[in-house]
């Protein structure tokens, strides 16, 4: 099946989007650290810096495979599948962390008498369709989007900053080193973490040698509006009232007015946030089926999104019952859960390639 | 290809289901909730939840004094039980998202804040941006009053909240501040003190806002003058009296000199003071002559700079006077010191923070530079012009 | 309601869609229709999608204990709270 190439422009926007997604929803990391939460998200950053690189050397070595490919090739069939596996459970994770966490917001903040079943159906609906749309469709919606984000950012921005009444930087280092330690691992567990998810897509990207630079230059942006947006959220709400909101950045954009009577701007990010939300679920699902056809050896993946998609609302509907489950998982677990397939799986594999080619090399240096 | 596409968008269509969840409201049955009261009755131990309503109308050319405002009660054990009871008076579902007011009744104040705070933080309709405010008395009581202006009482006292930084006398938070400050061990906090009385002149006694509460420990502990609410309007930055002015009388050798002020600087840093850690205040105003109560020639430079150093005396004694009623009578932390050292010296916080409250604030000792700079006189010199000395 | 409707659609789409497929000898599409349709339809379903486990509850059940230790070690028990 010929698959339709994006530019690295288009992949750099859709990795933005990706992994922005929600990130700015719970700031879980910035509640257990505060001011020093910095540490923890430039940490996070960077940690998926050396993952992208990572990824794009073992990417290089198979310049048009696919990684479920290159998995296959390295680990053997039944390791390798098995592999496939756990990368599959990783993002049905991943998909229903989304679902659960757009749906508790809309049930919390905008539609309490709503189903949380009949928001994350819709939801599916629409990703399920552009992930069957295929990457090239999703990248063009990506790039449409994301300039309204950028402008409506940059004015709640404005706006919030001149609400800020307290300096959200002082005191810093007030937290010992195993606490910034592990807000980092909550921090790189979401939304860094999500950096393998995207790998899968590397193949599909025409020119690969601009792999790194769209990555890297999506991984810096994510961590700029991460930042700004927890640093806001503190300085206009204060401390307390910071620790104290379910959604932190939404109760800021709450007391942004425009003028005296123009308010309820909050409309804004919910619409970005859902659409952010969208796309990251819409990228699961599509590398989901890319590796479940890779798996069972199906060429024609057309009718696989929708059994997908269904797989996604069934686990979802069992998952995450209330908001305390989620927090408490997003808090204990996921930074656990992500280390195996974002740092271990990628790590042996490049340790793997690493040693065939020095050993290639050797060996052709001795030929020779 | 056709079929599946043709599913596939049957499917998308059945997204406009979204339009029939239950959340959907039609304006023509809601009633916009425009002031809420909360009073507690210590003998049935109850909440009362008063609300003071207005009909939502798809004509929006109707002026407001034209529509129908609705004062009704109810009681219960929790606030929200109370809340939940309205709804056997109510002939449309009542609608939060426009309510700038929650007033508090003094019986509720002093009984404790923290399930009112819980209560407004939790639901998802009452906006943050929302005002609350202490009432004088049973809450009730000064719902039920109608608005001297003639206007809807949400709208004069809005009006009222709005002019507070032109007058600095009276003092209103908004709920964000109250949980931020609610939730703060070390200090307290002032907010709005609505009160009764009759008007020069009047015929009938009408509400007003002036001076303060004191919110301590979770409760109502005090209320605040006028001079101490317009000292913590200029010591304490905040956003929504950026742009505040107020006027005083200050004495200057035998005249009294009527000066409009603006605060432009405000400062605060640790010092030694007497051997102890103490605070020093530093506060830049701006001041026009607004009057004069006998002659003075304004027009010389000397005669300025003496004027402008009395004031400076003036509003020292003001504030230190103040500084000193919230350190050792209310000891109560109002100003926000504690989250100063917080910020900016927090090695320091750790080892007094233990004692703050009912050791080390209350003797800290803090020391206040009033610098007032006179940039403009007015439209006139002297009256009479200038006389020879 | 919608978990019901979803079954339905689920058990329907998966049959009808297999059946289509391996009758164009997509032996390989058909399967996996199949397979990710009875997956779904056994989440959906009233007991049983209650016993089989899910992310959550598999990630939990592997990664708690190394949890409670990385925590208690680090002493972050005490911080570490749902707001």
């Amino acid at each position: 099946m010929n698959v339709e190439k994006i530019t690295p422009f288009q992949f750099g926007c859709m990795c933005f989007a990706f992994m922005s997604g929600f990130s700015t929803l719970y700031l879980l990391e910035a509640k257990l650290i505060m001011h020093d939460v910095w540490i923890a998200i430039i940490a996070a950053t960077i940690a998926t810096l050396f993952l992208v690189q990572l990824l794009v050397y073992i990417q290089r070595q198979f310049a048009d495979m696919n990684l479920s490919d290159i998995i296959i090739t390295v680990f053997g069939n039944w390791v390798g599948k098995l592999v496939l596996c756990l990368y599959l459970l990783g993002m049905t994770g991943l998909g229903v962390l989304s679902l659960r966490s757009i749906s508790l917001f809309y049930t919390t903040a905008i539609l309490p008498n709503t189903s949380p079943g009949l928001i994350m159906a819709i939801v599916l609906l629409v990703t399920t369709y552009a992930a069957y749309l295929g990457l090239s469709s999703i990248s063009r919606a990506a790039l449409v989007i994301l300039p309204f984000f950028a402008v409506a950012m940059l004015v709640i921005s404005v706006f919030i900053f001149d609400d800020v009444e307290s300096n959200p930087f002082m005191p810093q280092f007030q937290n010992a080193l195993p606490l910034i330690v592990y807000s980092s691992m909550i921090s790189f567990g979401f939304p860094f973490g999500k950096t393998s998810v995207f790998a899968f897509v590397f193949s599909e990207i025409t020119n690969q040698k601009k792999l790194v630079k769209s990555c890297t230059t999506a991984a810096i942006f994510s961590c700029v509006y991460l930042l700004m947006s927890t640093y806001l959220a503190i300085g206009c709400l204060g401390e307390y009232m910071f620790k104290t909101a379910a959604f932190p950045f939404f109760s800021s954009i709450q007391l942004v007015k425009f003028g005296e009577n123009i308010e309820r701007i909050e409309i804004m990010i919910i619409g970005i946030w859902t659409i952010l939300t969208l796309f990251e679920i819409i990228i699961v699902q599509y590398c989901f089926v890319k590796i479940v056809g890779r798996i069972f050896g199906a060429k024609n993946l057309s009718s696989l999104y929708l059994p997908v998609g269904a797989i996604f609302f069934a686990v979802s509907m069992k998952s995450f019952d209330n908001p305390a489950k989620l927090v408490a998982y997003d808090v204990k677990i996921l930074p656990f859960s992500i280390i195996l397939p974002s740092i271990i799986l990628p790590l042996i594999l490049g340790c793997i390639l690493w040693v065939k080619k020095s050993r290639k090399n050797q060996m052709d240096i001795q030929n020779s | 290809m056709k079929m599946i596409k043709r599913s596939i968008a049957l499917l998308l269509s059945m997204a406009m289901l979204a339009g029939c969840s239950s959340d959907i409201r039609e304006i023509s049955d809601i009633a916009l909730v425009m002031l809420t009261s909360i009073d507690y009755n210590e003998k049935k131990q109850e909440y009362i939840f008063t609300v003071n309503c207005l009909e939502a109308s798809t004509n929006s050319s109707d002026s407001s004094e034209r529509k129908s405002e609705w004062i009704a009660s109810a009681s219960g054990k929790s606030i929200f039980e109370a809340a939940r009871n309205l709804r056997s008076r109510a002939g449309k579902i009542l609608v939060w998202q426009h309510d700038k007011f929650f007033l508090i009744g003094e019986s509720a104040a002093r009984r404790s804040f923290y399930e009112v705070v819980d209560f407004l933080t939790r639901t998802r309709e009452i906006r943050l941006s929302s005002f609350l405010i202490v009432g004088e008395g049973p809450a009730l009581e000064l719902m039920r009053m109608r608005a001297e202006t003639g206007d809807l009482v949400s709208n004069e006292i809005l009006g009222r909240i709005k002019n507070e930084q032109l007058w600095g006398k009276s003092l209103s938070i908004t709920i964000k501040d109250v949980v931020n400050y609610y939730t703060n061990p070390y200090r307290g906090f002032v907010t709005g003190k609505l009160s009764k009385s009759m008007p020069i002149g009047g015929t009938r006694e009408v509400i007003f806002l002036s001076g303060g509460s004191v919110i301590k420990e979770g409760k109502l502990s005090n209320w605040l003058t006028k001079e101490d609410t317009l000292s913590i309007h200029i010591l304490v930055d905040k956003k929504y009296w950026r742009h505040l002015e107020f006027a005083e009388y200050v004495p200057y050798k035998s005249l009294n000199v009527g000066l409009r002020l603006h605060v432009n600087k405000r400062s605060m840093k640790l010092v030694h003071i007497n051997g102890k850690q103490g605070i020093d205040i530093h506060i830049g105003l701006t001041g026009t002559i607004a009057s004069l109560d006998n002659h003075l020639n304004l027009a010389d430079p000397v005669k300025l700079r003496e004027l402008e150093n009395a004031a400076n005396r003036y509003m020292e004694r003001k504030l230190k006077k103040s500084l000193n009623r919230f350190q050792q009578v209310m000891k109560t932390d109002i100003i926000g010191f504690s989250d100063y050292l917080r910020h900016y010296h927090p090695y320091l916080w750790r080892k007094i923070s233990a004692h703050w409250v009912t050791e080390v604030y209350p003797s800290m000792p803090t020391r206040v530079h009033v610098d007032v700079s006179i940039p403009t006189i007015g439209m006139s010199e002297v009256l009479g012009g200038s006389k020879d000395d | 309601m919608i978990e019901y409707l979803v079954l339905t659609f689920v058990v329907v789409y998966g049959s009808w869609k297999s059946t289509l497929l391996w009758k164009k000898f997509q032996r390989s599409e058909a399967i996996v229709v199949c397979v990710l349709s009875l997956v779904a339809a056994c989440y959906l379903l009233p007991v049983i999608g209650n016993w089989i486990p899910t992310t959550e509850t598999f990630n939990t059940f592997l990664y708690q204990s190394i949890s409670e230790f990385v925590m208690r070690s680090f002493h972050i028990v005490q911080e570490v709270s749902p707001s």
